[in-house]
């Protein structure tokens, strides 16, 4: 059932909230020591907040949509009075005396909070291989990773053990484990929502989104999480949509770009004729499909590295005398970032604003992009590199796609619309026009109705 | 001119162990090699992207 299913039932007392956290509690119990996407589980908090909000129902007090839908978020956002690790043992112990600005709205739309999910150390990687809580695991192939860093999001939603799970994205923290989990995930635009009470990694390219099970749920989640916030000064003042599709969604006459160059170079072929149906079935819909050259993306990738590395071990630079505490390969891009020097950082800052204009640019020929999420579908635990042309670390390799759009600040949706020889899903990437959150997820909701994949991992 | 990352690493971060830092002295050799063209073709006049977006819409409100 999607969001809105659920939300009837919740109102015609067919189901209760307290019977759908039960439900996910019990879910994550069984399912949870095999694939470690929880390093938290609230279940006092989430029967507490089930029956208020059951009660609340009956009072005819109506907080919309995830009225009593059971969450999880990542567990780098603060939860008031409940431990906040990062994922890092250097906050093993730390507990918050405030909720995260995106963890008060979603308590405030009457959601109902199971736990806090795992992911790769610090959020500063793709396979959320976790040497203090675990190896996030994928429900698809439990040899797989999940990806990263919001792993634990990925595979709690995939397995069904919550509808929504919260993420953050830096390079695509979001999107990758939406793809390798064949779940949806959206990383909005920069500034669309608030950061403050999230444990930063980069100053200037992180990024809060929803996981979750269809495009509709992640638009209704995005309307919860949305909007001003006088704590995150990067925050935009501009108003917060409607981002649920009217019905029946029509994508008639949108003009979908299908880049010519770098996305569709170095990818496995399956993902390319993925990625390409579904542009076929847009094209079936009533869009135009037009092919086009992007800017250098390549070039968004390296000044991307240069900020992350740079903003990374700035904002981590007091704890790095402890070395024993970080795993080894977050250790590394900490060390790499600390020897970079200012003129390098400036510099790429002063690149991005560049790529920023010529990116802007392409939003005359076409309103959004349509481009594979990762080169492959999730690669095996432990896998090191990937052959695709040539060998490429698994890490540039899987947030090759990704990164770039968070260097421009741009909304992207990561949805399934297919599956390798193996099995495993594939991601579409949909981009578009700065907080244009609203087309992007129209489109996507259009092409989900039209793939109509049937999404049961081997978990299940 | 390429830089001497063994001795920047040895200058700054000197608690690196010898073969972490060979680690990530390869890796920002090839980081080098691929920003190192961008920084270089700079238009003089080019201001940093410090307050992001670079491009605000006319219709945000102040």
């Amino acid at each position: 059932m999607n969001l809105q299913e659920i939300a009837k039932a919740l109102r015609k007392r067919t189901v209760s909230s307290v019977e759908l956290a039960s439900d996910s509690l019990r879910r994550i119990a069984a399912l949870n020591p095999k694939l470690k996407a929880f390093i938290t589980v609230t279940a006092e908090l989430a029967q507490r907040q089930a029956l208020e909000a059951d009660q609340e129902l009956s009072d005819g007090k109506d907080r919309g949509p995830l009225h009593g839908i059971p969450i999880a978020v990542k567990d780098v956002f603060c939860t008031q009075g409940i431990r906040t690790t990062c994922g890092s043992k250097l906050f093993g112990e730390h507990i918050p005396e405030r909720d995260a600005a995106v963890v008060e709205r979603l308590q405030a739309a009457g959601a109902v909070m199971v736990g806090k999910t795992n992911m790769h150390e610090l959020a500063y990687g793709v396979t959320s291989a976790n040497p203090h809580f675990g190896t996030v695991r994928n429900p698809w192939d439990l040899d797989r990773i999940a990806g990263g860093s919001s792993g634990g999001s990925g595979s709690a939603v995939a397995a069904g053990m919550v509808p929504i799970a919260m993420g953050s994205d830096t390079g695509g923290s979001i999107r990758i484990p939406a793809s390798f989990c064949g779940t949806v995930g959206l990383k909005p635009s920069f500034g669309r929502v608030s950061r403050h009470g999230v444990l930063p990694l980069d100053f200037s390219l992180d990024h809060m989104g929803p996981l979750t099970q269809c495009v509709r749920d992640a638009a209704l989640t995005l309307s919860a999480i949305a909007g001003f916030d006088p704590r995150d000064e990067t925050c935009s003042r501009r108003p917060v949509e409607l981002y649920l599709p009217s019905e029946p969604v029509s994508i008639q006459g949108l003009r979908i770009g299908l880049p010519e160059n770098f996305y569709f170079e170095r990818i496995s072929p399956s993902v390319a004729e993925a990625v390409r149906r579904a542009a076929r079935l847009a094209e079936e819909a009533g869009a135009v499909v037009v092919a086009l050259r992007v800017p250098d993306i390549a070039q968004l990738n390296t000044i991307g590295r240069v900020i992350l590395l740079s903003e990374a071990s700035a904002t981590m630079e007091r704890y790095l005398r402890r070395r024993e505490d970080f795993g080894a390969d977050v250790l590394a891009l900490f060390d790499q970032g600390r020897l970079l020097p200012a003129t390098d950082y400036i510099n790429a800052q002063r690149v991005r604003r560049v790529l920023q204009q010529e990116f802007q640019a392409i939003w005359r020929k076409v309103d959004c992009l349509f481009t594979p999420t990762t080169p492959t579908s999730a690669p095996k635990i432990g896998q090191s590199t990937i052959d695709l042309d040539g060998e490429e670390d698994v890490r540039i390799a899987s947030t090759r796609l990704a990164r770039g759009i968070n260097v421009l600040g741009l909304p992207a949706l990561s949805l399934p619309c297919g599956f390798d020889e193996t099995g495993l899903p594939i991601g579409l990437q949909i981009i578009g026009p700065s907080f244009q959150e609203a087309l992007v997820l129209k489109v996507g909701a259009a092409l989900e109705d039209a793939l109509s994949l049937s999404l049961q991992p081997s978990v299940l | 001119m390429s830089r001497d990352w063994n001795l920047i690493a040895n200058g700054i971060v000197p608690e690196i162990p010898a073969p972490e830092l060979e680690k990530v002295v390869n890796v920002l050799q090839a980081l080098e090699t691929q920003f190192a063209p961008l920084r270089q073709s700079l238009p003089h006049d080019t201001e940093p992207a410090v307050i992001f977006p670079s491009f605000p819409s006319p219709e945000e409100p102040a």
